[in-house]
């Protein structure tokens, strides 16, 4: 009996140690040499993962919140900058995104950096060039300037049978299209006269207007033991 | 790498196989620590048991250094892991029921399934309260939201509230851990004609 418990407090001994000596182990473990340095097929991965896209609502809300957060970079040039983008979007044209001058903007870990242009076709080339060089929080904008248009500045109202949920979705869209310089559509005013929805529907929007939007939190899931 | 169904190694219909797998070894390593029984399980509160403290805190250890290996190796990514938000206010009221609920009932939410599963009446009735209790915080819920909802202060870490690196958390737990256990074997020694 005593010869048995020997033998289990020194098990016990040499999984203390082992565990100590692992745990030590990783604060001179830098890993290998490939972990940290981000491979083509590693790019291909977290492209296909699809996690670094926003959609336009989303982007949406964090220009209306003002987060302070993001960074909005529009890739086009400057010509089309000039004549309409979202606000406080900063205009570093597809070409340049790595001359000395703009790569400090993406090799950062301030800001989760929001890549778009017309479409997301040049957003995702950019994405993938500046995530290969390792830099973090990069995004694209999904869809584009075009999506944005589609969605937000001019959202289709949904049919009659369309769940609760797509209303929701559609009347969030309408308020933020306000904020975004839309005049309200009849039906959300209740009859009044509003008028058309401009071309470019004011996404450049100099004077900024406040709109409160009410959107649904979405629940978590939790876990137990 | 990993984590395997976000990269699209594994199609997402694997989740509940791979959930079916590790809910058996789970019930299997419960079971064979002794916590169906709520009397070992509550041990720990009374101070004559201390084996839930060992199980899950070198649970806890093991991942901890297993995780950051595996980062480090290259097999998982580490800033593609789910970090569960924290919501302070409902993590603390919560925190205070579930160790009362522990300490009266007998069991954890986990642990009254294993013992059910081996055909325990006190665990069975566990899970009756359990579901009772599912279905009146369900209904309670609108009143609760905005409790349920407050101080959430995102998917923090340690590493971000303190500003100690993932490597340094995991050797101080693991000393901790250590320390626990000698502690408590040496409490276990001393209490040794406790009937349960």
């Amino acid at each position: 009996m005593k010869k048995r418990l020997l033998v289990t407090r020194k098990r016990y001994i040499f999984l203390a140690i082992a565990l100590v000596a692992s745990a030590l182990g990783l604060l001179f473990f830098d890993g290998l040499p490939d972990a940290t340095r981000l491979s083509p097929d590693k790019v291909l991965l977290k492209s296909m993962v699809k996690g670094h896209f926003y959609d336009s609502d989303q982007i949406a809300e964090k220009i209306m919140s003002g987060d302070p957060s993001i960074l909005l970079v529009d890739l086009r040039d400057s010509a089309q900058y000039a004549k309409y983008s979202l606000p406080g979007a900063m205009n570093i044209p597809y070409g340049k995104i790595l001359d000395d001058d703009y790569v400090g903007y993406f090799d950062q870990d301030q800001f989760d950096v929001v890549l778009f242009s017309n479409d997301h076709l040049i957003s995702e080339q950019s994405w993938i060039i500046l995530t290969s060089k390792n830099f973090k929080n990069m995004h694209v904008l999904k869809g584009g300037l075009n999506e944005f248009f589609n969605t937000i500045i001019r959202p289709k109202e949904p049919v009659a049978t369309a769940p609760e949920t797509a209303f929701d979705q559609y009347n969030t869209r309408v308020a933020s299209g306000y904020f975004f310089g839309v005049p309200m559509p009849r039906a959300v005013l209740g009859g009044e006269s509003s008028g058309g929805v401009s071309e470019t529907g004011g996404l450049i929007a100099k004077k900024k207007r406040k709109a409160i939007v009410i959107r649904k939190k979405k629940k978590k899931t939790v876990g137990g033991c | 790498m990993g984590p395997l169904i976000p990269h699209e190694i594994l199609s997402p219909e694997w989740n509940n196989v791979i959930a079916v797998f590790i809910g058996l070894a789970f019930g299997f390593i419960m079971e064979a620590s002794g916590f169906s029984s709520s009397r070992k399980l509550v041990g720990v509160f009374y101070g004559y048991d201390f084996a839930v403290l060992r199980v899950f805190f070198t649970a806890a250890i093991v991942s901890m250094i297993g995780i950051l290996y595996l980062s480090k190796l290259g097999y998982l990514n580490f800033d593609d892991l789910y970090v569960q938000p924290t919501y302070l206010r409902s993590a603390i009221i919560g925190s205070v029921i579930m160790g009362l609920g522990f300490v009266t009932g007998g069991f954890c939410p986990g642990t009254s399934l294993c013992a059910a599963g081996i055909g325990k009446l006190d665990g069975l009735v566990f899970i009756i309260g359990l579901m009772i209790g599912v279905v009146i915080f369900s209904e309670m819920f609108p009143l609760l939201e905005k409790t349920f909802n407050a101080d959430n202060l995102g998917g923090v870490t340690l590493k971000d509230t303190f500003g100690i690196s993932y490597e340094m958390t995991t050797v101080l737990f693991t000393v901790i851990g250590v320390i626990a256990f000698y502690v408590t074997t040496i409490i276990g020694r001393k209490i040794r004609n406790v009937w349960y």
